[in-house]
């Protein structure tokens, strides 16, 4: 039998006055974290054969160290290992064959018959409690985590406690909130607004950017197309139409993003509560601002949250000022996390991400292959990688794309625990390997335009 | 512009220009004009390890002027072939030790392993063959009659028009993963004696000054020595490429392969400066049913199936990643396990272990190796090699030995899975070749071979589509008139 005393014992540091300023001494909590992967490690190991294989490759049975968990953690090429072909020949039945493998989520006994695409798939495992995040790449091949009902209940509870830190506005009233992203989407970001809404949204006034479903299907059809482009079989028709369909659907947003406008700037003489991408929030301001909207006019306990990166968006040097400038002074949290990521980190006063007390932050090498070594002040420079113990359905082991600094000592706004420098990079980003020539390559590179960058 | 209206090279992803010249970094040589430059004042950053630095060279010293003939214009082929057969002859005995030297770096700064680099290294002075050269020159152009001078002929209508394959003014983008293709381009160059720019890549950054200093050393001063310039800048550098080219300076870009090179390249295309490509590719094998006559046979196509996957540890154009076997799945193991052990065995150009295979690819390999009803993997991560079976090609690209096996009915069923991005497809049983080449050709396939020959390219033929001699020079006309 296995036990999920530690496990539960560090979830249950979520569940005080300040989860960041109340964690425990460091060397009791990596003991707390080696426990609790070693709880979950044992008990998903016998249900997720990509763990167990790993774990007898490297002849591990036990996590009692950092150094245990390296060879453990999954990268995110893990949650998009299923072959194309399973999801362009509508084979459920085997989607769902592999969703068992690399996760402990009991999709096989989900009946798919009379499922038609991908998103009735999505649909059919949520129903049945396998709630499926759907992110896309440059690819178009679509990576799927799954969360169960207990997953997505406690992400939530995480999502609550965790808002807007450091900041702690009174959210004793509801009031508004506004997802400027499609709030019936297969992403991280909706559970989290829906977490809001029942938190502290105002009934009637809950709204995101569109009701209309942002289909992963649209996604996989990208993927069939350029499978088309691959094997010569596509029409320049259908290269037109998808143009043409891409053209339709900016036009349509164009619409939404207007009336979302026009309803926050409705609300702004009193608090409300903005999440959404910096994409968004940036056509949001050209808006408001071309409608004679000026700065600083939205209520001062307006919580202002800005997600993601900029991916491939090419913004003014100064947006960060620019918008800060649009909405005044509202509160403006800050955080750096993934969807592969029970929690986010949240910025600190002194411009630093900390990392919550249950996630044990890991810094690996260049390769990811073992631990990094500190520099002579103690800084750790490295791949950022994570145990995560909160997922129930998955294994938290997981290794970033992330380039992180991690200085040494402690945080000048006194939080204990590890803390991340607001210096994050893509590994992708950084100059290396593309002056390095060789003459192989691949289709992918013969593909242009239309699908995709 | 910096003083004296020098703009030196330096390299900005790769580190940037720093004016002291540094002991601790690893100098390397560039070549102007046939002149051999060492030194270490223009850091290059740090590869695998070793911190690089190069000598500095400006900017005006990369061009030569279009106002005066190239050094090599005039000299005839027949003494280009001399020069560089006696090149090769040095080159071969290494005698003044300039590729013992250049081994060296590239051995600490390659990511290939040096067994191969040494292997690699020994064949260089193959490319310099006087038979190889003249018969490159005659089934490319026509004869060393073109280079030489106008050479005439009447057309239909009995008007004479002389033609001249006059050289060219040349910037190669090189790509560095096989030594062989800077002897090869070298030698392809001089041949065409026109005038050269080598942008070296950074990943050899010193078989291609290692080979023109020999050459320098055999044929002091000669004009062909004098045509050839390399240095190394950063590929992509707008500060150095949109200077350089232009139809001002240059005729034509050649590009090895580098998905981003070649985009990059496409931007200064235009009127009087032309891309000739070398795509970069990838390669397939096609195994018949003949295959599994015997337990010999197996074990031929096997082994010749593994020579092809395994050439530079499978970081080639050539090197096959994706082999399609007509059988059953059962037979399709057989030739899996037949297959795993030679992709094990050290040869000329792989070694034992390539580089560990990457964490997502392991990753993707390793939630195959958990669906066990529709795929097969074996082998370990280590290096020595892997073959995946599985009904359809995987999603990802298999490089460092990693072998994906396909079933399928019948060669016709292996076709649609060639593409404009398929180079070289073996075959075996090499009868069959015949049964597949249109097929294949149509598809955008560019080699047909017979399996296990994928690395034995014949010089003096058509390369990636297009005879490269012929594609390199300018054909120029002297026309007569009606009377």
């Amino acid at each position: 039998m296995t036990t999920s005393e530690a496990v539960d014992e560090l979830i249950g540091l979520l569940r005080t006055e300040d989860p960041l300023r109340d964690a425990p001494a460091a060397e009791t909590l990596t003991r707390l974290q080696l426990a609790a992967a070693d709880e979950r490690f044992q008990a998903q190991r016998r249900r997720i054969a990509v763990l167990d294989h790993r774990a007898r490759e490297f002849g591990l049975d036990r996590i009692e160290s950092m150094d245990d968990l390296v060879p453990l953690l999954f990268t995110h090429s893990v949650y998009k290992s299923y072959p194309d072909s399973f999801v362009i020949n509508g084979r459920w039945d085997r989607m769902n064959t592999w969703l068992d493998t690399v996760s402990d989520c009991g999709a096989a006994a989900v009946d798919v018959a009379g499922v038609i695409d991908v998103d009735a798939w999505i649909e059919r495992l949520a129903d049945a409690g396998v709630h499926l995040v759907a992110s896309s790449g440059t690819s178009g091949k679509p990576s799927f985590l799954p969360m169960s009902v207990a997953d997505v209940e406690l992400t939530a509870e995480i999502a609550v406690a965790m808002f807007a830190y450091p900041h702690r506005p009174d959210l004793s009233e509801r009031r508004p909130v506004t997802l400027l992203a499609p709030g019936r989407a297969h992403m991280r970001y909706s559970y989290s607004f829906r977490s809001y809404c029942a938190a502290f949204g105002r009934a009637g006034a809950t709204t995101s950017l569109t009701d209309e479903p942002m289909l992963v299907a649209d996604s996989i059809e990208t993927s069939r197309l350029r499978r088309a482009m691959l094997d010569g079989s596509i029409a320049p028709s259908d290269l037109a139409l998808l143009e043409q369909r891409d053209r339709e659907r900016a036009e349509r947003a164009e619409g939404w993003l207007q009336a979302v406008t026009e309803r926050i700037h409705a609300q702004r003489d009193e608090p409300q509560v903005i999440i959404g991408p910096w994409a968004t929030f940036w056509r949001v301001k050209e808006i408001a601002e071309a409608a004679g909207v000026g700065p600083g006019t939205f209520h001062p306990d307006t919580v202002v949250s800005v997600s993601g990166g900029l991916k491939g968006l090419t913004l003014p040097a100064d947006h960060q000022e620019q918008l800060a400038a649009f909405f005044g002074s509202v509160v403006r949290p800050k955080f750096y996390g993934m969807s592969e990521l029970s929690s986010a980190m949240p910025m600190c006063e002194e411009g630093a991400y900390h990392v919550p007390p249950w996630l044990a932050l890991l810094v690996l090498d260049e390769s990811g292959e073992k631990l990094a070594v500190p520099g002579p002040d103690g800084t750790l420079v490295g791949r950022a990688a994570f145990y995560d113990p909160v997922w129930d359905s998955r294994w938290g082991g997981l290794v970033s794309g992330d380039q992180i600094t991690v200085p040494p000592g402690e945080c000048g706004c006194r939080r204990p625990g590890p803390r991340v420098e607001d210096s994050i990079r893509r590994f992708s980003d950084l100059a290396g390997d593309d002056d390095k020539l060789t003459c192989g390559g691949t289709i992918e590179q013969y593909i242009r335009g239309v699908t995709g960058p | 512009m910096a003083v004296e209206g020098a703009v030196h090279i330096g390299g900005h992803g790769l580190g940037c220009t720093d004016e002291d010249a540094r002991p601790d970094r690893l100098a390397t040589w560039a070549v102007v004009h046939g002149a051999p430059r060492f030194g270490a004042e223009v850091e290059l950053g740090v590869v695998q390890g070793v911190a690089l630095g190069r000598p500095r060279v400006t900017l005006d010293e990369l061009v030569a002027r279009r106002t005066q003939p190239g050094p090599a214009f005039d000299v005839p082929t027949a003494e280009i072939i001399e020069v560089l057969a006696a090149t090769g002859e040095a080159v071969r005995r290494d005698d003044f030790g300039y590729l013992a030297e250049s081994l060296g770096g590239l051995a600490a700064t390659s990511s290939l392993d040096s067994s191969i680099l040494t292997n690699a290294y020994e064949d260089l002075w193959r490319a310099f063959e006087p038979a190889r050269a003249a018969f490159q020159v005659e089934n490319e152009l026509g004869g060393a009659h073109f280079l030489d001078g106008w050479h005439p002929r009447a057309g239909h209508d009995g008007r004479v028009t002389a033609v001249r394959a006059f050289p060219p003014r040349l910037v190669h983008v090189l790509a560095g993963n096989s030594p062989g293709l800077a002897a090869s381009s070298l030698v392809r160059s001089a041949l065409t004696k026109g005038v050269h720019l080598v942008k070296l890549p950074s990943n050899d950054l010193f078989t291609t000054p290692a080979l023109l200093r020999t050459m320098a050393r055999v044929a002091p001063d000669h004009p062909a020595v004098r045509s050839f310039t390399a240095v190394y800048w950063r590929g992509g550098d707008a500060e150095v490429e949109s200077a350089l080219f232009r139809p001002q300076f240059f005729d034509k870009l050649v590009a090895w392969g580098g998905e981003g090179t070649i985009r990059n390249a496409v931007q200064y295309v235009g009127p009087g400066f032309e891309l000739v490509s070398f795509d970069p590719k990838n390669s397939i094998s096609i195994v018949g049913r003949e295959a599994f006559a015997s337990d010999e046979t197996l074990a031929e196509a096997a082994a010749a199936a593994a020579v092809d996957a395994t050439l530079f540890n499978q970081d080639a154009c050539v090197s096959s990643r994706f082999q399609f076997v007509e059988g059953s799945t059962e037979d399709a193991d057989r030739f899996a396990d037949a297959l795993l052990p030679e992709l094990a065995l050290p040869r000329r150009s792989a070694s034992v272990r390539a580089s560990v295979v990457p964490a997502e690819l392991r990753d993707e390999i390793d939630a195959l190796r958990s669906m066990p009803t529709l795929f097969r993997v074996v082998g370990a991560y280590d290096g020595t090699g892997m073959v995946i079976r599985s009904d359809e090609p995987v999603d990802f690209h298999p490089s460092g030995k990693i072998v994906n096996v396909i079933p399928v009915e019948s060669f016709a069923d292996a076709v649609p899975f060639a593409d404009v991005s398929t180079q070289t497809v073996g075959v075996y049983p090499a009868a069959r070749k015949a049964e597949v080449r249109d097929a294949l050709a149509s598809a955008g396939v560019q080699r047909v071979v017979e399996l296990g020959a994928a690395g034995q390219m014949p010089p003096g033929f058509p390369h990636d589509g297009f005879l490269p001699l012929h594609r390199l020079v300018r054909w120029v006309n002297d026309e007569e008139g009606t009377e």
